[in-house]
C-alpha cells in the first residue's frame, strides 16, 4: 500500500436535510501534502472528522494506512492519524502544556518513565520548551496551536489533519503555523491534510482538494486546479495572482508557459510583443 | 472574583505545599474527627498548636486566615445570641430585668467559635497549599477501593479536572460576552430587579451556548487524541509519599490517640 488514505464512496449527513458528503471518492500518497478547500459549509471540516471516526460515515469505505476504518478498530486508526482543531483553547485538554502533551501518552499507554523525554523533546521542536509549565490562559493562540501540534507529533503519527489551524489566528501567528506545518512534513515524511482558506498554502501543496456543496468538484496538483479559473470562481473560490495573470493572458491568445516566477511571465509578455 | 479567599490556591513553595495531596487530605479528616471529640479547652488548645505550627510551616500569611474567617462572623453573632436565649445550664453572670445571662451560654458558644475557627483553618489551610489538580488526584487514588465496586473514580476525577481546568476559559469567556452585550447595551448595574435579571440572561444564554460548543470540540479532541471513557491509561504525574508524609500523619494521628486517651481517663 503506497496510499496512506483512501476513501471511496463517502456518504454523510447530518439531520434528514440533503447529503453533507455526498459520495465522495478520493486517495491521498503517503508523505504528501494535500489541501483541502471549499466554500464555508461546503463539508471539508466533516470530512475531516469521518477521517478521524469522529463521525460515523453512512456509506462507503474508508483506508487509513491499508485499515479499514469500522468503528471497532478506532484505537488503532488513532495510532495513525491525528488532527489538530481550529479553536486553540478548546482542544487544550492539560492544566499546563506539560499535562497536554502528556494527555495523548497516556492513553496510548506510552511507559510512564519515557514520558518526560518525548515531552521535552517535542516541546523543543515547536519551540514551547520555556513554557512547560504554563498555563493555557498565559498562551498566546499561535502558542497553544503550537502546543497542539507538538501533542499530536508526540503520539508518532504518520498522518496529521489540520482542520483550519491558523485561521484563528494573527498574521504572525498564521505564518509561524504554516512554517511548522511545512518543516514537520519535510522533516518527519509526515502526510498532511490542510483543510485551509489560505491560497498561498495551496498553492504550495502537492494535491488539491476542491469540494463543492458535499461533492468532490475537482482535483489535482494546485496548476491545474487553478487554471480552472471558472469553475473557481463559481465556487467562490480566489486563486493566486500568478495564476490569474496567466489564465486571463491565455484568453487573450497570450501564450505562456507554466511558470509561476512573475519575472519570467513578464519576459515572456515582452517577447511576445518584440515578436509581433 | 479575586477577593474570595475561601477555596483559593496560594503558589509557595513551603513544607506543607510539598507534602502528598493524600497525606493532606487524610490528615484533614483526622483532624475534623479530633476537633468534634469533647474534651473542652485542652483539645483545642491542643490542635489550635499544632495547626499554628502547620500555618508557620505553611508560609501562608495570617491574614489570608482571617480573611476566610470573616464571612462566618454574621453567623457567630447570632449563634451568641440565640445560645444566650436558650442555654439556661451553670451560674447567672448577668441580670437585665427578667433577662439571666447564664455561664453556660457564653462557654457553649466559645466552643462553637473554636471548633469552627479550627475548622476553617483546616480546610483553608488544605486548599490553599495545594493545587486543585493535586487535590483531584488525590482523591481519586484514596477513592480508588470504590473503583472494585464498579464506582468510575477515574472518570470522576477526569471530570473534575477539565472542570477545574475550564473555570480561567470560561470566565474569560464571560468577560467577552459581557463586553459585547455592553457595546449593544445591555446594563448590567442599573435598572429595576426585573431589569437586572434580563441582563444577566443575555449573559447566561450565549455563555451556555458556547460551553456546550466547548464541550464537544474538547470531546472532539480527546477522542482523536486516543481517551476511551474506562478504558486503562497510564498516569504520568505520580504522587510520591515521603518521609515528610509519614511525620504528617504520625503527629496527627498522635493527636488524635491523645485526645480520645483524655476523654477515656
Amino acid at each position: 500500500m503506497n496510499k496512506a488514505i483512501e476513501v471511496k464512496n463517502l456518504k454523510y449527513r447530518y439531520t434528514d436535510e440533503s447529503l453533507t458528503i455526498d459520495d465522495i471518492s478520493f486517495s491521498i500518497e503517503k508523505g504528501s501534502y494535500t489541501t483541502i478547500i471549499g466554500h464555508n459549509g461546503s463539508g471539508k471540516s466533516t470530512i475531516a472528522k469521518l477521517l478521524l471516526g469522529l463521525l460515523e460515515k453512512q456509506g462507503g469505505t474508508i483506508f487509513i494506512d491499508g485499515i479499514e476504518l469500522n468503528y471497532d478498530n478506532l484505537n488503532q486508526i488513532r495510532n495513525k492519524i491525528g488532527i489538530v482543531f481550529q479553536n486553540p483553547d478548546n482542544q487544550f485538554i492539560g492544566s499546563t502544556v506539560r499535562d497536554d502533551i502528556a494527555f495523548g501518552l497516556e492513553n496510548h499507554c506510552v511507559a510512564r518513565e519515557k514520558m518526560d523525554s518525548i515531552i521535552e523533546s517535542f516541546a523543543g521542536k515547536v519551540n514551547m520548551t520555556e513554557f512547560l509549565e504554563s498555563e493555557p490562559t498565559k498562551l498566546s493562540g499561535g502558542q497553544k496551536q503550537r502546543v497542539a501540534i507538538a501533542s499530536v507529533l508526540a503520539m508518532d503519527l504518520r498522518i496529521i489533519v489540520f482542520d483550519e489551524a491558523t485561521s484563528m489566528l494573527d498574521p504572525t501567528g498564521k505564518r509561524e503555523i504554516n512554517r511548522l506545518i511545512k518543516e514537520i512534513h519535510d522533516e518527519n515524511q509526515i502526510t498532511v491534510i490542510s483543510i485551509t482558506h489560505d491560497i498561498e498554502e495551496v498553492a504550495q501543496s502537492d494535491n488539491v482538494l476542491v469540494i463543492d456543496n458535499g461533492k468532490l468538484a475537482m482535483s489535482g496538483s494546485p496548476k491545474e486546479v487553478f487554471s480552472n479559473e471558472k469553475v473557481m470562481i463559481k465556487m467562490k473560490l480566489d486563486i493566486p495572482f500568478v495564476y490569474k495573470l496567466k489564465n486571463s493572458l491565455r484568453a487573450k491568445g497570450i501564450k505562456v508557459s507554466n511558470t509561476l516566477d512573475l519575472e519570467r511571465m513578464a519576459e515572456e509578455v515582452c517577447q511576445y510583443i518584440l515578436k509581433k | 472574583m479575586n477577593n474570595i479567599t475561601l477555596g483559593r490556591f496560594i503558589p509557595l513553595n513551603s513544607f506543607v505545599h510539598k507534602l502528598d495531596p493524600r497525606t493532606k487530605i487524610v490528615a484533614m479528616m483526622i483532624l475534623l474527627v479530633a476537633i468534634f471529640i469533647p474534651v473542652g479547652f485542652i483539645g483545642y488548645g491542643i490542635i489550635g498548636v499544632f495547626l499554628l505550627i502547620a500555618l508557620i510551616l505553611s508560609k501562608l500569611s495570617f491574614s489570608f486566615v482571617w480573611k476566610s474567617f470573616k464571612p462566618s462572623l454574621f453567623m457567630l453573632v447570632f449563634l451568641l445570641i440565640i445560645n444566650m436565649f436558650l442555654i439556661k445550664t451553670g451560674d447567672i453572670w448577668l441580670t437585665i430585668g427578667t433577662f439571666n445571662l447564664y455561664s453556660g451560654a457564653v462557654i457553649q458558644t466559645i466552643y462553637i467559635v473554636l471548633r469552627l475557627l479550627l475548622m476553617i483553618v483546616i480546610t483553608t489551610m488544605l486548599t490553599a497549599t495545594t493545587k486543585p489538580l493535586d487535590l483531584t488526584m488525590g482523591l481519586e487514588d484514596l477513592l480508588s477501593p470504590l473503583a472494585k465496586l464498579n464506582v468510575p473514580t477515574h472518570d470522576i476525577a477526569m471530570m473534575i479536572s477539565l472542570a477545574l481546568r475550564f473555570i480561567p476559559t470560561l470566565l474569560e469567556e464571560a468577560q467577552r460576552i459581557l463586553k459585547a452585550q455592553a457595546s449593544r447595551g445591555v446594563d448590567m448595574e442599573s435598572g429595576s430587579f426585573k431589569e437586572k435579571i434580563q441582563a444577566i440572561l443575555s449573559l447566561i444564554v450565549p455563555l451556555f451556548v458556547s460551553s456546550f460548543q466547548k464541550a464537544d470540540d474538547l470531546a472532539d479532541a480527546m477522542e482523536a487524541r486516543g481517551y476511551v471513557v474506562g478504558a486503562e491509561r497510564v498516569r504520568y504525574k505520580q504522587l510520591k509519599f515521603t518521609f515528610s508524609d509519614f511525620i504528617t500523619l504520625f503527629s496527627v494521628t498522635g493527636i488524635l490517640a491523645a485526645l480520645i486517651l483524655i476523654k477515656v481517663l
